[in-house]
């Protein structure tokens, strides 16, 4: 199965947006911070949906420190932010993909898709 | 006539004639003045430069013609000259003209002598008005400039500065002392360098530099954001010599900028987060509804819609106030035209089902803009085009290439607009609608936003519309 791992501060959201990725079919990791990240040895997702101000955190830092190393260099990272204008400095930071808040689901659910690939 | 008497004949005859002449012909006053201060001589020039004819005032008292504030000083002069001293170092005096303003005037004069004894005073005047007053100006101007908050410093067409006023010392920490004659580079940060130079050049061929916001370093290194005004310094021939700069401390204004940029950055933030979350909720549900064929899914599909109104609301809210603050931001990018017309148009079909949107035509052209505030234009278009014809059942969207431009209209068969509101619709704040009139929901800013947009792209929108039968809204982009 497909895994993808959701990372938000906003835990309605965090709810949500996995019941709508389980309803397709897609295992859901989420982490409301990059220490909560609770993935088994040696196990990575197939995608990261990663928000982009975390509590005390930047989503462009965890991007570039993923997009970084070896392992997880090729995880396709989309990003999400209700901060307007950010595209240009989250794709500076790695991510492959941006989406604005609030989001359709049908619009993330393309755009998930489309990283997969 | 012996050699003798030819020479006393010169002396008593011709040279007090020739003098006579040279009398006649200085543009200075020559005045004699009896020891009872009656005056008692004076030249031609006396009648040029005061207006009076010398009838006026001879066998008159000087002091009818001295202001009355420099009478005692006139008098003091007066009476040191018939007591026999020179005064050779020039004093001033105001002198009244014919048309009542006054003069200044700057006199030397002597004791008259006759056989051996005073019998007055005789004395030179020249009319120093101009001067005086240039001085004065002069004067006022150091003034203005030693007493101003901003920074006003002179430098050669070099970049040699040659002055510095306590405003730049205070702003830049040098003191005019440390830094004249240095070149102004001193003050210029690494990455400003190259548009300095290209401000002198500016300069240099005579055109100034109106409150250009830059950077400038202070002595201990730390940037300042200033506005800079640069002029050229002209000599009395024309020729350009130096340059004058005035620069102004703006790091207050930066700083509440940037403050109010971060309050509209957090605000979106703080807006949107929520209706994300609702937005998230209310499209579960509706999966949920649509799987088991639920009653409740065409509620939830209009509490999705009206939380996509909310949002767009709160765009536009922000948008308004980041034009206000002149900062709408273009990220250009090349994109293709098309591509986009027709996502948007899907992405709209996707809401009405009683309007057919049809595009015709093509650009074929990768355009160099900012894609998603186009987007945004086209967006507002195409939903105001259905919003205004609730009664049509298409809306056509026109894409016409042009050799330097793109031209892409949006027809709509609706309610159409007057003619008196045609030209104010891109105005902030302007409805259409009076209060005869149906009403549509809209803050009224969207077409505001969408001009602005257009315009900073350094396009044109207008609009093309008949009362009834329906409006074209159409904008075009200039192709690089």
């Amino acid at each position: 199965m497909t895994k993808i791992l959701l990372i938000d501060d906003d835990l309605g959201i965090l709810e949500a947006t996995k019941a709508i990725l389980e309803m397709e079919k897609y295992e859901v990791i989420t982490a409301t911070t990059s220490n909560q990240i609770k993935l088994k040895e040696g196990e990575l997702p197939d995608l990261i949906l990663l928000d982009m101000l975390l509590s005390g955190e930047d989503g462009k830092v965890i991007a570039k420190k993923m997009k970084s190393e070896e392992e997880t260099k090729n995880i396709p990272i989309i990003m999400l932010s209700a901060y307007p204008n950010v595209e240009k400095e989250i794709r500076q930071a790695g991510a492959d993909d941006f989406i604005a808040k609030p989001f359709n689901m049908n619009e993330l659910l393309k755009m998930i898709q489309k990283n997969l690939r | 006539m012996s050699l003798q008497n030819l020479d006393n004949f010169i002396k008593d005859t011709v040279e007090p004639y020739q003098y006579q002449e040279l009398i006649e012909l200085v543009p200075e006053v020559i005045y004699k003045i009896s020891t009872d201060g009656n005056l008692i001589s004076l030249n031609p020039a006396f009648e040029k430069i005061t207006g009076w004819k010398v009838k006026d005032w001879l066998n008159k008292p000087f002091i009818g013609i001295v202001h009355p504030g420099d009478i005692a000083k006139a008098f003091s002069k007066f009476q040191q000259s018939v007591k026999g001293e020179r005064i050779s170092d020039p004093y001033e005096l105001r002198i009244l003209k014919k048309d009542g303003s006054y003069i200044i005037g700057e006199f030397v004069s002597a004791p008259l002598y006759e056989n051996n004894q005073i019998i007055g005073k005789i004395g030179i005047g020249r009319d120093v008005t101009d001067r005086k007053m240039a001085e004065e100006r002069l004067n006022k101007l150091a003034a203005i400039i030693e007493s101003s908050d901003d920074a006003i410093m002179g430098q050669k067409l070099e970049g040699i500065i040659t002055s510095w006023n306590p405003g730049a010392e205070k702003l830049y920490g040098f003191t005019a002392k440390e830094i004249v004659g240095q070149t102004v580079l001193k003050i210029v940060p690494e990455d400003k360098k190259e548009e300095f130079y290209q401000i002198m050049e500016v300069a240099r061929i005579g055109g100034s530099i109106d409150h250009l916001e830059t950077v400038r370093k202070h002595k201990d290194g730390r940037r300042i954001d200033i506005s800079l005004t640069l002029s050229p310094i002209v000599d009395s021939s024309g020729e350009i010599f130096g340059v004058s700069e005035i620069g102004r401390d703006i790091t207050i204004q930066k700083e509440l900028e940037r403050r109010k940029d971060a309050f509209i950055g957090m605000a979106s933030h703080e807006l949107k987060t929520p209706i994300t979350t609702l937005k998230a909720f209310t499209q579960l549900l509706m999966q949920l509804e649509s799987k088991k064929n639920g009653t409740f899914f065409k509620y939830l599909s209009k509490m999705d819609e009206e939380l996509n109104r909310l949002t767009e609301l709160v765009t536009e809210l922000l948008d308004l106030s980041k034009i206000q603050v002149g900062r709408l931001a273009l990220n250009k990018e090349k994109f293709d035209l098309d591509e986009m017309i027709k996502d948007t148009a899907e992405n709209v079909q996707g809401i009405t089902k009683k309007h057919k949107i049809q595009i015709d035509g093509k650009s074929e052209k990768v355009l160099f803009g900012d894609k998603r505030r186009l987007n945004q234009v086209l967006l507002n278009l195409l939903t105001n085009a259905i919003k205004y014809s609730p009664e049509g059942d298409k809306v056509v969207v026109k894409v016409l290439p042009d050799n330097n431009k793109v031209t892409v209209s949006i027809t709509d068969f609706g309610i159409g607009i007057a003619k008196k509101h045609q030209l104010r619709i891109f105005d902030r704040f302007y409805r259409a609608a009076g209060l005869s009139e149906k009403t549509f929901p809209g803050l009224g800013i969207g077409l505001y936003i969408s001009a602005e947009i257009i315009r900073r792209h350094g396009g044109q929108i207008w609009v093309e519309s008949i009362k009834r039968k329906g409006s074209t809204f159409s904008f075009a982009l200039p192709l690089k």
